[in-house]
C-alpha cells in the first residue's frame, strides 16, 4: 500500500519536475527511453531514486514511459510530423532526419511492455513522418 | 491367502491407474481453461485496441498527405498501411481461432453450456470470420482508408466474440472449481 503510493508520488514528481518542462511528447518519449538501460531493460533516475528509492523509480519512468509511447502512437500524422519536426529542429535537423531514417533509432523509443500493433504502426508512421520532412526539405532546398 | 492377495493387488493397481486419470485428466482440464483465459486475454489487449485500429484505417491521415502532393508519398502511406491492417487482421484472426480451439478442447467438455450459449458463439466466430475476409479483400481492392467502416465492423465482432467466450469460460471455470471441490479432501460425506 506505502509502495503504490509512493510509486504515484514518484510519477507526479517525474510529471512535474522533469517531463513538463520537455517540450512536445516526442522530447518526452526520447528522453524517458533514454534513461533506460538497454541491457537490462530497468529505468534509472539518480535524483528520483534519491526522492524515492531505485525500484520506485524505475517503476515511475517504465510507467511514464508506457503513457508517453502510447500518446504518440495514437497520434494523427498530421500532428506527428509537426511534432517531429519540431523535435528535430531542436536537435540539428538536416542530418537528423537522414539519420533517424538510416539508423532508425526510434525502434529503441519503444517500451518493453507495448503491445506488437502498437509497436508496428507507431514504427510505421515516424518512418512516414520522417519521409515527409525529408520530401520537404528537398524541396525547400531545390527553392 | 495368495487367492487374495493377488486379486488385491491387481485391484488397488486398477484404482491407481484410475485416480491418476482422474487427477492428471483434471489437472490438464485445468491448464486448458487458463491457456484459453490467456488467450483471451492477449487477443483483447494486443489485438484489439481501438484507438489503435482505428488510426490504422483513419482518412485523415491520407488527407494530409495527399495535401503534401506528392504521389511516392501516398503510395509510401498506402503501402504501409497496408502492412500494419494486415498484420492486424492475420494476428487477430489466428489469436481468436486460438481461442476458439481451446473452446473446443477444454471449456465445452468442462461446462455442460445451454445450446443457445453454443449457438452464440459458434455464429460470433463464423460471423468474425465472414468480416474478417471481406476486410482482407477490401483492404487489397481499396486500400485501409476505403476500409475502415467494415474495419469497425470486424473490431465489433471480435469483440462480441470476446464477450461470449469471457462468458462460457467463466461458465467453465467455475464448474471446474466446483469438481475440483468435490473431489478433493474437503468432500461431503454423504
Amino acid at each position: 500500500m506505502l509502495t503504490r503510493m509512493h510509486a504515484r508520488a514518484a510519477v507526479q514528481d517525474l510529471k512535474n519536475r522533469t517531463l513538463a518542462p520537455l517540450h512536445g511528447d516526442i522530447a518526452r518519449l526520447v528522453y524517458l527511453s533514454a534513461t533506460r538501460d538497454y541491457n537490462s531493460g530497468k529505468y534509472y533516475h539518480d535524483g528520483l531514486a534519491l526522492r524515492f528509492t531505485e525500484e520506485i523509480a524505475n517503476q515511475a519512468l517504465a510507467q511514464c514511459h508506457a503513457e508517453s509511447f502510447q500518446k504518440v502512437a495514437e497520434i494523427p500524422l498530421r500532428e506527428l510530423v509537426g511534432q517531429l519536426q519540431e523535435y528535430l529542429e531542436s536537435v540539428c535537423a538536416d542530418e537528423a532526419i537522414q539519420t533517424w531514417l538510416d539508423l532508425e533509432p526510434y525502434r529503441m523509443l519503444m517500451p518493453l511492455t507495448c503491445d506488437p500493433l502498437s509497436a508496428k504502426l507507431f514504427c510505421s508512421n515516424v518512418m512516414i513522418a520522417l519521409t515527409i520532412l525529408e520530401s520537404r526539405a528537398k524541396k525547400q532546398r531545390k527553392n | 491367502m495368495t487367492q487374495i492377495i493377488f486379486p488385491l493387488a491387481i485391484g488397488l493397481l486398477l484404482l491407481g491407474v484410475m485416480l491418476y486419470w482422474l487427477l492428471h485428466g483434471d489437472t490438464s482440464r485445468n491448464f486448458e481453461l487458463s491457456n484459453a483465459r490467456d488467450a483471451l486475454a492477449h487477443l483483447r489487449s494486443d489485438f484489439l485496441p481501438s484507438n489503435i485500429v482505428d488510426r490504422i484505417f483513419d482518412h485523415d491521415d491520407f488527407a494530409f498527405v495527399l495535401d503534401e502532393k506528392e504521389a511516392g508519398l501516398l503510395r509510401l502511406l498506402q503501402a504501409e498501411r497496408k502492412t500494419v491492417a494486415t498484420y492486424w487482421l492475420r494476428h487477430t484472426r489466428r489469436q481468436t481461432t486460438l481461442v476458439m480451439s481451446l473452446y473446443l478442447k477444454s471449456a465445452r467438455q468442462s461446462a455442460r453450456l445451454s445450446v443457445a450459449l453454443e449457438l452464440q458463439i459458434a455464429l460470433n466466430y463464423l460471423l468474425f470470420l465472414t468480416a474478417c475476409n471481406s476486410l482482407q479483400s477490401l483492404i487489397w481492392l481499396r486500400g485501409p482508408a476505403r476500409a475502415r467502416k467494415i474495419a469497425q465492423q470486424t473490431m465489433a465482432a471480435a469483440t462480441r466474440f470476446c464477450t461470449v467466450s469471457e462468458k462460457m469460460l467463466t461458465l467453465a471455470e467455475a464448474r471446474y472449481a466446483g469438481l475440483a471441490k468435490m473431489s478433493g479432501p474437503e468432500r461431503p460425506v454423504t
